[in-house]
């Protein structure tokens, strides 16, 4: 549903398989061009649906492909069914309605209930398992129960990293007289797991992983060296720190995105906050401290990892937007996902061609998103290298040449002459803040054009993006499911939906506690009641 | 002593009788709950769905029922109680569930060429674990990988060997097979001191007593398939073993 076809096609289109054979043998030489605003709308329209609860809506609703474009059944239907005197925007919403009591994939489920329902209208292997029905007098099987001892073993084995002993799972069976009793039990036998060493220094920071990314070669205990410069990007244990501190004791998960603090663990293993800036351990690291200043900072999405790693050498930071809108939204731009364009975009004011239709489907999103992130620092530009500091790489002696990313490394003679280099050294603030980067680094760059925006909507900078970010319904969904997924081992699948849906919509209620929610989570059926 | 896994026990086994054939419960009925289909459909942790789920009965619990023909009657209703699922359980909770029934420290469990952890390192990735800073794997295995059984069955029949050897060499001291001695044959299947010893073994490793019919099943690997008497390291091997792979211990 992400494209729009503009033809001059006065005929009506065929329907079902006759149309996607028909589509798909002339799609290419059809004159498309991409605009992913049907998610957008459909979400507007039917914001209860499965699909749109949480998220935007995928363009697989409709497309079998997006370029070229290509629609499954229920997508050509719609195509179809579009109004062609009003614009596409315009038109969806009346062509959904039309087609809700039709069956566009034929798998005896309407369109408008597999909405409902979270399947897939477009495809009939999508579909809710349906019970052949005996009749009227038949009666219905009774729903799983909760199994308190069942979920007792499931906190435990989560939560505490084991299994109850003997002992343990003895006295929850005998010492409850009640199930309020047991349940009593159940949650004192949680906080017990959730402030133990095994969730918050073992598991919770394999949760982080993915979003973190890191890599030891290039970490605070690299071995690897550029001359006498030794190839830190960053310490990724502040990433890590900040996870588990916010994810902790009640606090505030919003904080991820918002935290303008870095965390410090002491011998002990306590952790503390501190907002001070943080120089790196040796001088002769490349990086490894956190140079941003506290007013700048966004959490988990400005540390000096996260800044380096993504955006490398790039003027404009695309990659970190994307990982940000990933990691913390739950929606990944390469798969098509999360596409909420902004007008006019993109512009292409790094002049990459990312304005042609087959990427505009994507940087529409993507690059209003990346303009926040613009003004932030990755790697070192080797031209904007000051003498001393381009001077203390060389020479290159143990480099292992076709191993390093050359661009991100201070070279002998790499001087810069500019005379405003001098106010300035990149090398001291990778991963901080540069009002002057995108001027510097994008020509043609105007911040009356290139406006960030998160979600289709216009943000100041990134402090207003993350924090509408971490305000979002896509952000409260996105942190249950990483919980849901690790307890349950899967999404929720169409049964549990509901009870998934009431979790995130609980987290202003809990304040947005990640410990919170997960009681919440283990009083669910979907956690306690076996198959 | 002939048969060190007589198959009626390895079917038993739920990683075993993944990869076994002639586990089907129609050729012999101390097999039953040893199928894949077992595994599917007994792995509670409790008593009424225990490792020997009597043949043909059926889970209290009602499930999701199969998908029919489109346009059939249907009812969506009854398919949409939210239930959970079984959950894997992964290298943390295996290494510490073993470390504490056997009493043995984690590195004391299973150390590949005695140098490498089984659990953390060198079989980290197939029991369901991810390292991220060296080998850049940022998310665990979804589900069990292919050699997850053979893993599985690596890591907990050594670590069951090693105490058996450690309760040998302690004798009268020893800390978890002592209830008979080591050094000589195994007991009959009916002697207490075997029953005591199954007893142990579901509750180290599973958290509760055996029903009569498990404790009579595992009591039976004191004999061989000749009803010989194996070793007593051997009866209790096998018993750590068995009770160590059953979909109980291994799904939570």
């Amino acid at each position: 549903m992400s494209s729009r076809i503009e033809t001059s096609m006065s005929r009506r289109l065929p329907t079902g398989s006759t149309w996607i054979t028909w589509a798909s043998l002339v799609g290419m030489a059809l004159p498309v061009q991409a605009r992913p605003t049907a998610p957008t709308v459909l979400c507007q329209e039917q914001a209860s649906i499965p699909e749109c609860s949480g998220k935007v809506a995928e363009c697989s609703l409709c497309h079998s492909s997006v370029d070229p474009p290509q629609w499954n059944g229920f997508g050509a239907a719609v195509l179809q069914s579009l109004d062609r005197d009003i614009t596409f925007e315009e038109a969806l919403p009346a062509a959904l309605a039309d087609l809700a009591d039709q069956d566009s994939d034929g798998d005896g489920i309407n369109n408008g209930d597999e909405l409902a329902m979270g399947t897939a209208p477009g495809d009939a292997e999508s579909r809710v398992p349906l019970r052949p029905s005996n009749g009227p007098t038949e009666v219905a099987p009774e729903p799983p129960a909760y199994d308190l001892p069942f979920a007792f073993r499931r906190v435990n084995v989560l939560y505490c990293g084991r299994s109850p002993s003997y002992e343990e799972m003895s006295t929850f069976i005998k010492a409850a007289s009640t199930q309020d009793a047991s349940r009593e039990q159940l949650h004192e036998a949680l906080d017990a797991c959730l402030s133990s060493e095994y969730w918050q220094q073992k598991a919770l920071p394999r949760l982080a992983d993915k979003r973190i990314k890191p890599q030891a070669s290039l970490g605070p205990d690299t071995d690897l060296h550029l001359g006498r410069i030794r190839v830190v990007l960053g310490d990724y244990n502040y990433d890590y720190r900040l996870w588990r501190y916010i994810l902790s004791s009640d606090r505030d998960m919003r904080e991820l995105l918002t935290a303008d603090y870095h965390v410090i663990e002491a011998d002990d293993g306590t952790l503390s906050v501190t907002r001070e800036l943080i120089d790196k351990v040796n001088p002769d690291d490349l990086a490894g401290g956190q140079p941003l200043v506290p007013e700048r900072r966004a959490g988990m999405i400005t540390t000096q990892w996260f800044l380096h790693l993504n955006t490398m050498v790039t003027a404009l930071p695309r990659t970190t937007a994307a990982q940000a809108y990933r990691a913390y939204l739950g929606a990944d731009i390469s798969a098509l996902e999360g596409l909420m364009p902004v007008a006019g975009e993109p512009v292409d004011v790094d002049d990459k061609g990312v304005d042609q239709a087959r990427c505009a489907n994507c940087h529409s999103t993507l690059d209003p998103l990346a303009y926040a992130f613009a003004r932030y620092e990755g790697a070192p530009q080797r031209d904007r290298m000051r003498g001393e500091a381009s001077e203390a790489a060389a020479p290159m002696e143990t480099m292992p040449m076709e191993t390093m990313p050359m661009e991100t490394m201070p070279m002998e003679g790499a001087v810069n002459d500019d005379p405003a280099a001098e106010d300035y050294d990149p090398l001291a603030n990778i991963g901080g803040y540069n009002e002057n980067r995108p001027f510097e680094r994008i020509p043609g760059w105007d911040d009356e054009v290139e406006r960030p925006h998160l979600m289709g909507e216009p943000v100041a900078d990134l402090i207003e993006w993350s924090v509408n970010a971490a305000n979002s319904d896509q952000f409260k969904r996105n942190l249950t499911l990483m919980f849901f997924q690790h307890a349950l081992g899967a999404e929720p699948n169409l049964a549990q939906q509901a009870e998934f849906n009431a979790l995130w919509h609980s987290l202003p209620e809990d304040e947005y506690s990640a410990n919170r929610l997960i009681h919440r989570l283990v009083d669910t059926h979907s956690f306690g009641a076996p198959q | 002593m002939k048969s060190m896994y007589p198959r009626r026990l390895l079917c038993r086994s739920l990683v075993l009788s993944t990869l076994l054939v002639g586990c089907s419960s129609s050729s012999e009925p101390a097999t039953k709950a040893g199928t894949k289909a077992a595994q599917a459909e007994s792995p509670s942790p409790h008593k009424s769905d225990s490792i020997t789920a009597k043949p043909g009965s059926s889970s209290p619990k009602a499930k999701p029922p199969a998908m029919d023909a489109p346009g059939q009657e249907t009812d969506i209703a009854a398919a949409l109680y939210p239930a959970s699922g079984l959950q894997w359980k992964r290298h943390a909770a295996i290494e510490a569930d073993l470390s504490r029934a056997l009493e043995l420290p984690a590195e004391a469990l299973c150390q590949e060429f005695g140098r490498q952890s089984c659990t953390r390192t060198v079989h980290l990735v197939p029991l369901g674990g991810n390292e991220p800073f060296n080998s850049g794997m940022f998310e665990p295995p979804a589900e069990p990988l292919a050699t997850t059984p053979t893993v599985v069955d690596r890591v907990v029949l050594t670590a069951c060997a090693n105490r058996v050897s450690l309760d040998r060499e302690a004798g009268d001291a020893a800390q978890v097979f002592s209830q008979f001695s080591l050094a000589a044959e195994a007991p009959a299947p009916s002697d207490p001191a075997a029953q005591a010893m199954v007893t142990d073994l579901f509750q180290r490793l599973l958290g509760r007593d055996p029903e009569q019919d498990e404790l009579e099943l595992v009591a039976t690997l004191a004999r061989d398939d000749t009803d010989a008497p194996v070793a007593a390291t051997d009866f209790a091997k096998l018993a750590c073993y068995t009770v160590g792979t059953s979909a109980e211990f291994l799904f939570f």
